[in-house]
C-alpha cells in the first residue's frame, strides 16, 4: 500500500554511540544530588546550573552550523544526547526550548545582528526563550490570535496578552507570533518578533496548574515598545515561519519517554516478582516504546537529510503522546498503589506522572490538531 | 431505559450535584471543611442507603443503582464518602444490621486485630477518616471473616490527603469496643446476591 508516511529504518552513526557514552557519564556526575521528583519532571524541570553546565560540554546547538557556534554535528547525534538526558531524567527544562527551535529559528530567519547578540547565551546555556502562541482566545486555533505590534517609526507598538506560555517566568526572551496586518487570508498578517521580556509594559503572571506547579504564564503587554529590527525573518510571514518551527517541537524522544522513569521503576519493581501479568503488560509497552523510538529515529534522519518531517513528526507526537499517557494508568492497575507523593520512589513517580499526564496531549499540538495533520496528510481532508 | 428506582436516583443525584458541587465546595474541601449542606441533602435523599434491603429502612437497590451513583460522584469529584457509605451499608445488610441513624462511615484498611469484641491497631489513608463518626472493617481471611462495626473515637485521627486533595486518614484503634460483630463467607458468592 502506498501511504504519504516516510519512516526509514535509520541507525545511529558510529559516533553517535561514542558521544552517548560521553553523555551518560557527563550525567552520572552532574546528576548525583538530583532528587528523583525532580528527574520524574524530566524536561518541566529546569535548573539553570545544568544547563551552564551543558553549555560547557558544547552539547547545546550540537546540530548547528559551525559559523554559527554550533558543532556542525547531526542531528542524530543531538538526538542521543536528548535520549540519554531525558531518560536519566536531566533538567534540561531552562534551555531546552533556545536549543531545539529558538536557536534553529535565528539561524534560519534571523539577521546577523541577531545572531551575534542572541546565539552565543544559548550556546553557553545561559540565555533562555519561550514562545509566544497560544492567547486567551486562540490556542489550538493560532490563527484566531490577536495580540497586535503596529509599525509606529522605528518601532512596533505591541498590545495584547500570551497565556499557557511555558517557562516564560525564568526566560530572558520570548519568540512571539503577533498581527501586524488584518488580511482576508486568515493565516495572513502575522509576523515573529524576539522580545526581550524586560521592556516596560511587559507583565508575566503564574498560572499555578493543577499539581500545583509553576510552569506556565500569562503574558500581558501593555504599549511594549519592540525596536522595529527585533521582527524576525519577513513581515507578513509569521505563520509559515511558525509551522516550520513546530516540525522541529513534535518529532523528538521527549514526545514518548515522559513516563519512562515510572517504566524504568516498574522494571525494578517486577524483577524479582513472579507475575506473569506484570511481565507481558512491560514487555508490551517495551514494544512499543521501541517502536516509538525507530520512528522518532527516523524522523531526525529525516531532518539530516533535509527533508520536511511535518506529518510524521505529526503521527510520532500523537502516537508518543497515548504511550507516555497510559503507562501511568498500566503501572498503577499492575501495582494496585496508591499515587503518594511521600510514598517509595514508585508511588512519588506514579503521583507525578498522574498529575502531569493529561497536559502530555495538549503542549507542542493537542491530539486534535495532530491527527487534522495526519488526516490532511492522508487526503482525508 | 432505566426502571423507576434508577431513574429516581439518577435525577436527585444530577439535581443535588449539580446544585452544590460547586467549585467553591470543592475547594473549601480541599481545604478541609466538611460540606455540610451537600452531605445534608444526600442524607436526606437516602442515596447512602441505595444497597440497604428496604426491610431494614434502605432503597433496596441494585449494583447498577449504586453504579449510578458512583459515576457520578466520579463525574462531580463529589468531596463526600458516599461511595464507602454506601459499600458499608450494603456490607452491614449482609448481617441484618440497619444503618445506624446519623452517622457517617468509612471503611477500614489495615493492620488491625479484633479480640473479645475490641479492636487494635491502626487503619491507613482512611477515606474522610476525619469526618467519618463509624468504620467498617473486614477481619480475618476468606472463609471465616467477620465483619466489624466500630465507633471513631474523637483524636484518633490523625489527617493527610491524597494527590487529589481528598482527605486521608490514620485512625488508631486502642481496645476500642465494637458495636457489631457478624460472621460473613466471603468466599462464597454473596457478593453478587443483590
Amino acid at each position: 500500500m502506498n501511504t504519504p508516511f516516510n519512516f526509514r529504518l535509520t541507525k545511529f552513526p558510529n559516533e553517535a554511540e561514542i558521544l552517548r557514552h560521553e553523555v551518560r557519564e557527563f550525567l552520572s556526575d552532574a546528576l548525583k544530588d538530583v532528587p528523583k521528583e525532580t528527574r520524574a519532571e524530566t524536561w518541566y524541570g529546569a535548573d539553570e546550573n545544568f544547563s551552564r553546565k551543558v553549555g560547557q560540554q558544547g552539547w547545546i546547538g550540537l546540530n548547528w552550523p559551525k559559523e554559527h557556534g554550533g558543532a556542525g554535528r547531526s542531528s542524530m547525534e543531538r538526538y542521543v544526547i536528548l535520549e540519554e538526558m531525558l531518560t536519566a531524567g536531566a533538567p534540561v527544562g531552562a534551555h531546552w526550548i533556545s536549543d531545539r527551535q529558538s536557536g534553529p529559528l535565528i539561524i534560519r530567519y534571523g539577521t546577523e545582528k541577531h545572531q551575534k547578540e542572541l546565539l552565543p547565551g544559548i550556546l553557553k546555556g545561559e540565555s533562555y526563550f519561550c514562545i509566544g502562541m497560544s492567547e486567551p482566545d486562540s490556542g489550538s486555533d493560532l490563527a484566531a490570535l490577536r495580540t497586535k505590534a503596529e509599525k509606529k517609526g522605528d518601532i512596533y507598538l505591541v498590545n495584547g496578552t500570551k497565556l499557557w506560555t511555558s517557562g516564560a517566568h525564568r526566560c530572558q526572551y520570548m519568540i512571539a507570533l503577533f498581527r501586524t496586518s488584518q488580511e482576508e487570508d486568515r493565516h495572513g498578517g502575522f509576523s515573529q518578533f524576539i522580545v526581550d521580556l524586560s521592556l516596560p509594559g511587559v507583565t508575566i503572571r503564574p498560572i499555578i496548574d493543577l499539581a500545583g506547579r509553576h510552569h506556565f504564564n500569562e503574558v500581558i503587554f501593555e504599549d511594549v515598545e519592540v525596536p522595529q529590527d527585533m521582527l524576525i525573518g519577513t513581515e507578513g510571514n509569521g505563520w509559515n515561519q511558525v509551522t516550520a518551527e513546530l516540525a522541529l517541537e513534535r518529532s523528538g524522544p521527549e514526545r514518548y519517554l515522559s513516563s519512562y522513569m515510572l517504566l524504568q521503576e516498574l522494571v525494578n519493581e517486577f524483577s524479582n516478582k513472579n507475575d506473569d501479568e506484570g511481565v507481558t503488560e512491560i514487555g508490551r509497552q517495551m514494544s512499543h516504546l521501541t517502536t516509538l523510538r525507530q520512528m522518532s529515529v527516523s524522523v531526525a534522519g529525516m531532518l539530516d537529510q533535509g527533508e520536511n518531517p511535518a506529518l510524521e513528526a505529526s503521527v510520532v507526537k500523537d502516537l508518543g503522546a497515548v504511550f507516555e499517557q497510559e503507562l501511568p494508568n498500566i503501572a498503577h492497575r499492575l501495582m494496585g498503589l496508591e499515587p503518594d507523593s511521600k510514598g517509595t520512589d514508585f508511588q512519588r513517580y506514579l503521583a507525578i506522572l498522574t498529575q502531569i499526564s493529561p497536559s502530555f496531549s495538549l503542549r507542542g499540538g493537542t491530539r486534535e490538531i495532530l491527527r487534522g495533520i495526519i488526516a490532511r496528510g492522508l487526503g482525508l481532508r | 431505559m432505566l426502571n423507576e428506582t434508577s431513574q429516581l436516583l439518577s435525577d436527585s443525584v444530577e439535581k443535588i450535584f449539580s446544585d452544590h458541587v460547586t467549585k467553591d465546595c470543592i475547594i473549601s474541601a480541599e481545604k478541609g471543611e466538611w460540606p455540610e449542606s451537600l452531605w445534608n441533602e444526600v442524607i436526606e435523599n437516602g442515596l447512602n442507603l441505595v444497597l440497604v434491603p428496604e426491610n431494614l429502612g434502605g432503597v433496596g437497590g441494585s449494583w447498577f443503582d449504586a453504579g449510578i451513583l458512583f459515576k457520578a460522584i466520579g463525574r462531580y469529584q463529589a468531596p463526600i464518602p458516599l461511595a464507602e457509605n454506601i459499600v458499608a451499608g450494603y456490607l452491614l445488610g449482609l448481617g441484618e444490621v440497619p444503618f445506624p441513624e446519623n452517622s457517617i462511615i468509612t471503611l477500614l484498611d489495615g493492620e488491625l486485630q479484633l479480640s473479645d469484641n475490641k479492636l487494635s491497631g491502626v487503619s491507613h489513608r482512611t477515606p474522610f477518616g476525619n469526618h467519618s463518626t463509624h468504620g467498617v472493617a473486614i477481619i480475618g481471611d476468606n472463609g471465616k471473616s467477620k465483619l466489624v462495626l466500630v465507633p471513631i473515637l474523637d483524636n484518633s485521627t490523625s489527617d493527610d490527603k491524597n494527590i487529589a486533595l481528598e482527605s486521608r486518614s490514620n485512625i488508631e484503634f486502642k481496645n476500642v469496643e465494637v458495636l457489631h460483630v457478624i460472621d460473613i463467607d466471603f468466599s462464597s458468592d454473596l457478593i453478587l446476591k443483590i
